[in-house]
């Protein structure tokens, strides 16, 4: 999939450099969040410590409160395992150069896993499933990628209301990614624009609208 | 007297429960949402200590902490932070922050350094006020 396979330096850094740091840099975005789910759930489990030492001193232990906090920690539960479920997703899109894959899906992740990195430049994300499942075939990590290269791009140039729209639906026999909300000095990278051309996906931008369109071949990809 | 805390952290559930252990021990607590309410509420109240969270959306805790000493040079600053490395402890820790506590805290670790913060403080204040009174002795010529 990569757009510099030999390893030559392109903007100071190898292909292979890139990838690297791109898993870096979500990677350290999970363990921070998976992070907080700890540090939260370390909080309530010692808020139910407190609760019990308060007890033994004769305050009445309050069942309705000792439920909230077990909710609260089943909660995060949840979440850290959301979290760390999609780092394994991306772990093993590496697995196989070309299998079957929902499109979608591979969208969403992506989605979520810059949800941090939205929040931090204060953008909200607004995705919009397909109707239907979208299939193809080929290179997981490459659609991660081209789909990340073109959020970091968006996230660098979002317009005044600080929100990307995205969805993306089913045209003909291949797919319409849709990204809303661009300022006009968006631009993709050029390794996410050489990344685009190797999977035959056309990157259409239309700047005075903030719109971009990135319609996806159907078939094998990559 | 309770020690004043300002804990800001973007996390509500976090803030919430740490918030409320700190005063089941005692500890007058203030939470913030965010470093742009941090700033706000640091410009009306003293506190002893502020704990901050080092990655928050928009201003993250390094930007915050560097507005915040800009107009308050006394105000010391525990850093919480989710990284697991300790090298954004030690940036923090070079730009003149306090200490920092790796998330997920221990509490009676935090309480520990919220105490020293009281009394690092003070003294500062302490010679803020000899120095202010050497400058008018010294202008006065007494």
């Amino acid at each position: 999939m990569s757009d510099n396979p030999s390893g030559t330096q392109t903007g100071g850094r190898t292909a292979a450099e890139r990838e690297l740091v791109f898993f870096g840099r979500v990677l350290a975005s999970v363990t921070h969040d998976v992070k907080n789910c700890l540090a939260i759930i370390n909080e309530k489990a010692g808020l139910a410590e407190d609760l019990m030492l308060m007890a033994d001193k004769g305050r009445a232990l309050d069942p309705a409160r000792l439920g909230n906090l077990a909710a609260s920690i089943k909660a995060q539960v949840k979440r850290a395992d959301r979290i760390v479920k999609n780092a394994n997703t991306l772990a093993h899109s590496v697995d196989a150069p070309n299998s079957r894959l929902d499109v979608g899906n591979l969208l969403g992740l992506v989605c979520e896993l810059y949800r941090r990195f939205a929040d931090r430049a204060e953008v909200r994300l607004d995705l919009t499933p397909p109707e239907v499942p979208i299939m193809a075939t080929g290179f997981a990590f490459a659609y991660i990628r081209l789909f990340s290269g073109l959020l970091d791009a968006g996230l660098a140039a979002p317009q005044m209301d600080k929100t990307l729209r995205l969805s993306l639906a089913q045209q003909g026999s291949g797919a319409e990614l849709a990204i809303l909300g661009l300022a006009p000095e968006f631009a993709p990278s050029p390794e996410t624009a050489a990344l685009a051309a190797a999977m035959n996906v056309r990157l259409v931008i239309d700047a005075a609208g903030g719109r971009l369109t990135a319609e996806l071949p159907g078939g094998a990809v990559v | 007297m309770s020690e004043r805390v300002l804990l800001v952290d973007d996390e509500p559930e976090f803030l919430e429960a740490m918030a409320e252990r700190m005063r089941t021990r005692g500890l007058n607590v203030t939470t913030a949402a965010s470093a742009r309410e941090a700033l706000e509420l640091v410009g009306k109240e003293t506190f002893d200590a502020v704990i901050l969270d080092l990655m928050m959306p928009g201003m993250d805790g390094l930007e915050a902490f560097k507005a915040l000493r800009a107009g308050h040079e006394d105000a010391q600053v525990i850093f919480l932070t989710g990284h697991a490395s300790v090298e954004k402890g030690i940036e923090a820790m070079k730009l003149g922050a306090m200490d920092f506590v790796e998330k997920p805290a221990d509490l009676n670790q935090l309480l520990e350094k919220i105490r020293s913060a009281k009394a690092q403080k003070m003294i500062l204040v302490e010679k803020k006020a000899q120095e202010k009174i050497k400058d008018i002795l010294t202008e006065r010529g007494w």
